[in-house]
């Protein structure tokens, strides 16, 4: 068996502020360097390391990052300031956020740069999925588009600014969880759920309530 | 990636394959014995003589083959996400029976039952032999009473049971190392 690589060297190439507090790093591939649709990295740099989900398909040449730049966050903070072309560390691919076929009817729910597992999803061919997407204002609903081109249903769900915002996005004026109770019938559903740690313990409670036998794949961003 | 998010508060968790069950699931019950047992053999690894390099080799081995057999207990059989586990290497098996047979060569033949217990690590053994047995009784419920098995559970069932004899062997093996006579259960 190949000895599994540690770690590798990555080279920022560019970064693209996406809004006000969040921005897209793409980074080089090494070309040993597997992973699967919905899987995170560890990017390390002087001697700080946080994880963050790559929102490339599997076969793409270049590794992209959505990152929000957090109040005090050293590494979030160093990210966004580093110059193009330095050189980061990156761990091998983790976790398990990752699609498994099934003929339920699947919904993917995501809040902030909870987003970037369902980005993946959708480069690497997913299809058929409803998007629900939480964001305050329509400025943070990042990768709309790609989104949109891959989903049966795209839902953006608003709900830090007024009705008529939303409407006009035809959103939903509210959180995530209040879309889903007034407009899912009962039934049994595959749940992926991504982004703040408020949202999945609010939405798993919710289906675990009024949706019982769905099941539930969920990893928690800050 | 965050530890916690509140989502089993109302006693209810997410299998591997995305299903919610109560925290008292077979299931639930099948793999939380396989991280006791996990760590169990921690505390074995902890008291272990540094002399002991190859027993400490084998106890992470099988440490890190538990996480792998505890995904597959995770899992419900006929689910997708099998498609995403990793099975056991195939010679993990046959490997823990050439330890036993190893480490028995040092040991006297067995007339008597023994008790239990002697030195700490070696005592620490023998509860990880019935914290093993007790995996295995799990482990043959849950494919008897719940949703069937598959090859590797199958596979795990047979590891279960040569780890349980491995840790038995174990036991007596540090006792003899450690200079400590077993005492023998006097009827």
């Amino acid at each position: 068996m190949a000895p599994v690589i540690a770690s590798y060297s990555v080279s920022v190439l560019t970064r693209q502020w996406l809004n006000e507090e969040t921005y897209e790093l793409t980074c080089t591939r090494p070309p040993e360097f597997h992973f699967q649709a919905g899987q995170y990295v560890s990017l390390m740099h002087q001697g700080e390391e946080r994880e963050y989900t790559i929102l490339s398909s599997p076969d793409a040449e270049t590794l992209r990052f959505v990152i929000k730049q957090v109040n005090g966050g050293i590494m979030s903070g160093a990210l966004a300031n580093l110059t193009l072309g330095t050189t980061v560390e990156m761990s091998r691919a983790r976790g398990y956020l990752t699609f498994r076929p099934t003929d339920r009817q699947v919904y993917f729910v995501a809040t902030g740069a909870g987003i970037a597992p369902f980005v993946a999803m959708a480069a690497a061919g997913v299809k058929g999925f409803a998007m629900i997407h939480g964001a305050k204002t329509a400025s943070g609903l990042f990768y709309r588009k790609e989104l949109v081109a891959a989903a049966r249903q795209y839902i953006p769900c608003l709900s830090g600014t007024g009705a008529s915002e939303a409407v006009m996005l035809g959103g939903y004026h509210g959180h995530v969880t209040a879309y889903t109770r007034a407009n899912l019938p009962s039934g049994l559903y595959d749940f992926y759920l991504c982004g703040s740690r408020a949202m999945i313990h609010d939405m798993t409670h919710l289906l675990d309530q009024y949706y019982p036998g769905t099941r539930i794949y969920s990893e928690a961003y800050s | 990636m965050k530890v916690y998010t509140g989502g089993g508060d109302k006693g209810k968790t997410s299998l591997f394959s995305g299903e919610r069950v109560a925290k008292h699931h077979i299931r639930i019950e099948a793999y939380g014995d396989l991280d006791e047992l996990n760590s169990v053999l921690g505390a074995v690894a902890a008291y272990l003589p540094d002399s002991e390099q190859t027993i400490s080799d084998d106890l992470e081995g099988i440490q890190s083959n538990l996480f792998l057999a505890g995904a597959w207990l995770a899992t419900t059989p006929d689910s997708s996400a099998t498609g995403y586990l990793t099975p056991l290497p195939a010679t993990v098996s046959k490997e823990l029976e050439g330890r036993i047979d190893a480490l028995s060569e040092a040991l006297p033949a067995l007339k008597e039952f023994i008790l239990p217990g002697g030195e700490p690590v070696a005592a620490w053994s023998h509860v990880a032999r019935t914290v093993c047995r007790r995996c295995e009784r799990r482990l043959t419920e849950l494919i008897e009473v719940s949703e069937g098995t598959n090859d590797e559970l199958a596979a795990i069932q047979v590891y279960l049971n040569r780890l349980s004899d491995y840790l038995f062997v174990l036991a007596r093996y540090l006792n003899k190392v450690l200079g400590t006579a077993d005492k023998t259960w006097k009827k």
